[in-house]
């Protein structure tokens, strides 16, 4: 005890708690500009922390990288666009929240739960600190992978009424996890001699195209602004404040969420992409009616958002004890620890004791902090949400644009970008659920990988281990009595279905170019060796049945509207969630979607011919102006705030490197001299 | 990074922190000095924040410039893909050849094109200098109850391994298919750190191909305290100070030697750092003399030190000569190692 207090009283001089601002401010700005990673400002920060004691070093580089899951909601809530990776989940029904006109309770109860979740994180971890190393050493490669199972349990959850996309769409992420190089057998899996693809797909791109693109088209096909016409829009100070009750009142949701999120950001290999859809899944499984989960219910995004900052306090736990970086960004702090002469191991709990606990007060006090300013703040954030599409989408897509770039710094994630951007939009059009292809996508390695381990070690005794059984249990039990309602129904579907009846229609297409392509990787595996196709065949196979059951209820099933009323929990996800009545219907609706889909497609073919920043400038002018028939004053104000903004941010600050260009080819002087072509 | 030094002094009240770029040292040639003065130096790692590859350029970039003539601030920057190979094609055939580019990334990909791993021969590109070469070691628990060379022959052990094509793969793949060493080698662990606990756990018994430096360093408290212990080494030069007999001094026959030689060629090469062909030669000598300078820097070692970089540098022309002798090994060799490594 005298050792956190002793270290509370350094935390508490002036200077570091300057520093520690300094941080919390900085942390905020990373988490809410998409693509814009702590990872990349811990390191870009690691330099400046020569001159500062170990105390106020992590002060600065805790109070950053903690805060900035804090402000990453604010975009979601917003555009439906995450600010960080560990966002996603709160777009489910933030994003339905602000359209309902409640930007500004989604955003109190974000900040409340988040405050909950990092102090809760922090708690845990000083508790943990005595205890720490044995727990780590439970943690074997079977128990990892059977954490792995559990996360892709909570597909069962998240699927909805839809449990066939689901379960077909989890296989699917699986299997865009699958693509790259494979460890076990040295294995280059549906690369196509495209070096890009190596290391597998970047997960930036991917949640930004998943989950912001068919967001942003939503706009873009109605024509309105956020939060236009679906009940009264509320934007004081108040809104936020019921908000913050929400929390109080589920305070039990938010504790639970909290440790869950500690618990599982301690785990190795689990990081905020997976942890903040587990955490969502736990909360619509064990939520109480009336359910409106995936309609803009608030404890969808008091699970998520009090789970991913309570990670944080757990990610340390491996990284303080062990010098075992969880992720990315533990291994950029493991580097900060090592410079200022602190060895992680038993030193961090013994003589360096006092520097353990002032991480727990930065963790803490950050918190407090980053709290204390969105609440201040964000009121005028709300009001986004009225303004109208033609003055937002384009400023929103370039910076979709360009945090997507983030994801390795390669025209290809642009790609990706636009790829998943029409695939995400396709599967929301036919009710494919995408938190399951999500899931699957961040789980689908760290399974494989622990998988091999475990079998080739304990063969299928893995099993049985204590903590393994118990994980494992937890699993069967999220997974039972969703699958039973949802299968249920699914199979009274099934039995009415008659081949008389037969109504071909876009979700049947959608069902069938599903199945021709996974016909298509399955031929492509064909020579692997068999340690490297045992999961990507079991997971096409998977995938393979899923769809096409799926597609005998969608042609052959009695027509009662598209979503048969299911026994059990009304439990709509994002992808699911019913359309509006005001919302222009046929052809106008397509033509604005594959009008934006093709301005997204010049975007990455400008950005090839005259670079990435340019084509901000250009495209935003011209989808303002063309598009959206603004004025040219505010087409030339847009335009010149959204690059000059990631002229300094991305290119100044961040020193990103931007693609090279058959212009800057041509015009070697001018790249050279700008270093943006 | 133009914002960082222009509020560098502004920032540096509120972070304690020092602009970079500002300590100048003496002029070498006013062509070097007025070029780089002018210029930034950007460092490219083939791989993202976090890793080996990134703490090591970091560090090379923040004390390298104030040896350059000019002062110029090396930047680095992250660009991951295809195991490093990305940044390293960038810098061969796309980057400018002014001297303004260095890249790291790994030594697989230097000679991968004689296997058909890599898409350029690794002689083409310019090199700078290495940081540090390795020599492998393998680390055992003393619960494994292997204790010696014989032990490993004799007794059957799990090692850990990071995924195909990994330096710790390749030397335990090569004690296994060359020298017959009873070992099962379970493949796919994240890094070093996660293997250590996998020992720490009893999950497995040992790793063979961790370097020597970053052994000692990282896990030297456990090596103290008796629970793990140096069982064999393998480089071509053996560590000084290391009592543990080299796995090169039990190879038999001059076709073995050379199979092992060029396995453990990524070793030699260890952390290298190189850049565009084309650049001017001047330039080029300036960054290698600027680079040798950092290696014996006082505060850049001392920095190394605290962050457990191992440092055993090597200059750019000696990389430069190890690689072209590694591309002179016969095509039989090279196939028998790959054979070998794949298995």
């Amino acid at each position: 005890m005298g050792a956190a207090l002793d270290a509370l009283l350094i935390m508490l001089e002036p200077a570091r708690l300057l520093i520690l601002c300094g941080g919390v401010m900085l942390g905020l700005i990373v988490g809410v500009i998409p693509g814009l990673s702590g990872v990349v400002g811990l390191a870009i920060l690691i330099p400046f922390t020569y001159g500062l004691d170990p105390y106020a070093a992590f002060a600065l580089l805790i109070g950053m990288h903690a805060v900035t899951t804090n402000s990453d909601l604010i975009p979601a809530v917003l555009f439906g666009v995450p600010g960080t990776v560990g966002a996603a989940a709160t777009v489910v029904d933030g994003h339905q929240m602000a359209k309902k006109g409640e930007a500004g309770r989604a955003f109190g109860a974000g900040y409340g739960a988040s405050l909950v979740g990092g102090l809760a994180g922090a708690l845990l971890l000083a508790i943990m600190i005595p205890v720490i190393r044995p727990l780590v050493l439970y943690l074997g490669s079977p128990e990892l992978l059977a954490f792995a199972v559990f996360g892709l349990s909570m597909v069962a959850v998240l699927s909805g009424r839809a449990p066939l996309k689901g379960l077909a769409g989890a296989a699917i992420g699986i299997l865009i996890a699958m693509v790259g190089y494979t460890p076990q057998s040295g294995t280059l899996r549906w690369t196509n001699d495209l070096v890009y693809l190596w290391e597998g797909l970047p997960l930036v791109p991917i949640t930004l195209g998943l989950f912001a693109i068919p967001e942003i088209l939503d706009l873009v096909v109605r024509r309105s602004s956020v939060a236009s016409g679906r009940g009264a829009v509320d934007l004081g100070l108040a809104s936020q404040w019921q908000g913050v009750r929400d929390v109080m009142i589920h305070w039990k949701l938010a504790l639970r969420s909290s440790w869950m999120g500690t618990l599982l950001g301690a785990v190795p290999g689990l990081g905020s992409a997976s942890i903040d859809w587990i955490v969502y899944g736990q909360a619509q499984r064990s939520a109480k009616p009336p359910n409106e989960f995936g309609r803009g219910d608030v404890r969808g995004v008091i699970a998520p958002e009090s789970a991913v900052n309570a990670k944080e306090g757990g990610a340390l736990v491996p990284t303080i004890a062990f010098g075992v970086p969880g992720g990315a960004s533990m291994a950029v702090l493991l580097s900060a620890f090592l410079l200022h002469g602190l060895v992680p191991g038993p030193k961090m709990l013994g003589e360096n004791l006092d520097v353990t606990y002032s991480i727990v007060w930065s963790l803490a006090l950050a918190n407090i902090l980053a709290t204390a300013v969105c609440l201040t703040l964000s009121g005028h954030f709300a009001r986004i949400s009225v303004v109208t599409p033609g003055k937002l989408v384009p400023v929103v897509v370039a910076f979709i644009v360009v945090g997507a770039y983030q994801g390795t710094s390669n025209v290809g994630d642009l790609y990706v970008l636009v790829i998943f951007g029409i695939f995400g939009w396709i599967m929301k059009e036919n009710g494919w659920p995408r938190p399951p292809i999500m899931l699957g996508f961040v789980l689908g390695t760290l399974f494989e990988r622990y998988m091999f381990i475990s079998v080739q070690i304990f063969g299928w005794q893995w099993m049985l281990r204590p903590i393994v059984l118990i994980i494992l249990a937890a699993a069967v039990w999220v997974m039972f009595k969703p699958l039973k309602d949802s299968l249920g129904s699914t199979l009274h579907d099934l039995r009415r279905a008659r081949v008389a009846r037969m109504r071909p229609g876009p979700g049947a297409l959608t069902s069938v170019a599903i199945i021709i392509g996974l016909v298509v990787l399955l031929i492509d595996a064909g020579d692997w060796p068999a340690s490297a196709r045992l999961v990507p065949i079991t997971a096409i196979g998977v995938a393979l049945v899923m769809t096409a059951l799926n597609l005998v209820t969608e042609l052959f099933r009695p027509a009662e509207g598209p979503e048969p009323a299911a026994a059990g929990p009304a439990s709509g996800t994002a992808g699911t969630e019913a359309t509006a009545g005001d919302e222009p219907q046929g052809r106008l609706r397509h033509a604005r979607a594959a009008r934006f889909l093709a301005w997204l497609a010049g975007y990455l073919v400008s950005t090839l011919v005259i670079g990435l920043l340019p084509t901000i400038l250009v495209m935003t002018f011209l989808l303002t102006l063309v598009e959206f028939r603004e004025r040219l004053r505010t087409a030339l104000v847009a335009t010149a705030l959204a690059t000059g903004f990631m002229w300094v941010c991305f290119d100044q600050v961040f020193g990103v490197r931007w693609p090279q260009s058959v212009l800057g080819d041509v015009l070697p002087a001018l790249r050279q001299a700008t270093g943006l072509f | 990074m133009q914002f960082w030094k222009n509020t560098g002094a502004a920032l540096g009240l509120a972070f304690g922190a020092f602009a970079a770029g500002g300590l100048a040292t003496t002029a070498v040639g006013d062509e070097i000095s007025d070029f780089y003065g002018g210029n930034e130096v950007d460092v490219l790692i083939g791989y993202g924040p976090g890793g080996g590859y990134d703490a090591y350029a970091r560090l090379l970039a923040r004390h390298m410039g104030k040896h350059l003539a000019g002062a110029p601030t090396f930047v680095p920057e992250n660009m991951p893909g295809g195991g490093s190979q990305m940044a390293a094609s960038f810098v061969h055939s796309a980057a400018p050849k002014d001297g303004t580019v260095m890249v790291t990334f790994a030594p697989t990909v230097a000679i991968g094109y004689m296997t058909g791993t890599a898409q350029f021969d690794g002689r083409e590109l310019v090199w700078i200098g290495s940081v540090t070469n390795r020599v492998n070691v393998c680390v055992f628990s003393t619960e494994s109850g292997i204790e010696s060379w014989e032990d490993m022959l004799e007794k059957d052990h799990i090692l850990g391994g990071e995924g195909h094509g990994a330096d710790v793969d390749a030397v335990s793949n090569m004690l296994i298919n060359l020298f017959g060493t009873r070992s099962k080698l379970v493949t796919g662990y994240p890094g070093t750190a996660e293997m250590f606990l996998a020992i720490e756990r009893g999950e497995i018994d040992g790793i063979c191909g961790m370097s020597w430096g970053s052994t000692l360093s990282r896990f030297g408290d456990q090596i103290d305290s008796g629970k793990a212990r140096i069982v064999l080494q393998a480089a071509p030069r053996s560590a000084p100070g290391l009592d543990a007999p080299n796995v090169l001094e039990f190879i038999e026959g001059e076709e073995d030697r050379q199979v092992a030689n060029f396995i453990l060629a990524g070793s030699t090469i260890g952390r290298p750092f190189a850049t565009a062909p084309g650049t001017p030669p001047e330039r080029v000598e300036a960054l290698r003399r600027a680079f040798d300078a950092t290696m014996e820097d006082a505060e850049f070692l001392a920095e190394a030190e605290k962050m457990q970089l191992e440092i055993n540098a090597s200059t750019g022309e000696y990389l430069e000569e190890t690689i072209n002798e590694i591309y002179e090994t016969p095509t039989a060799v090279i196939d028998r190692a790959a054979a070998i490594v794949n298995q």
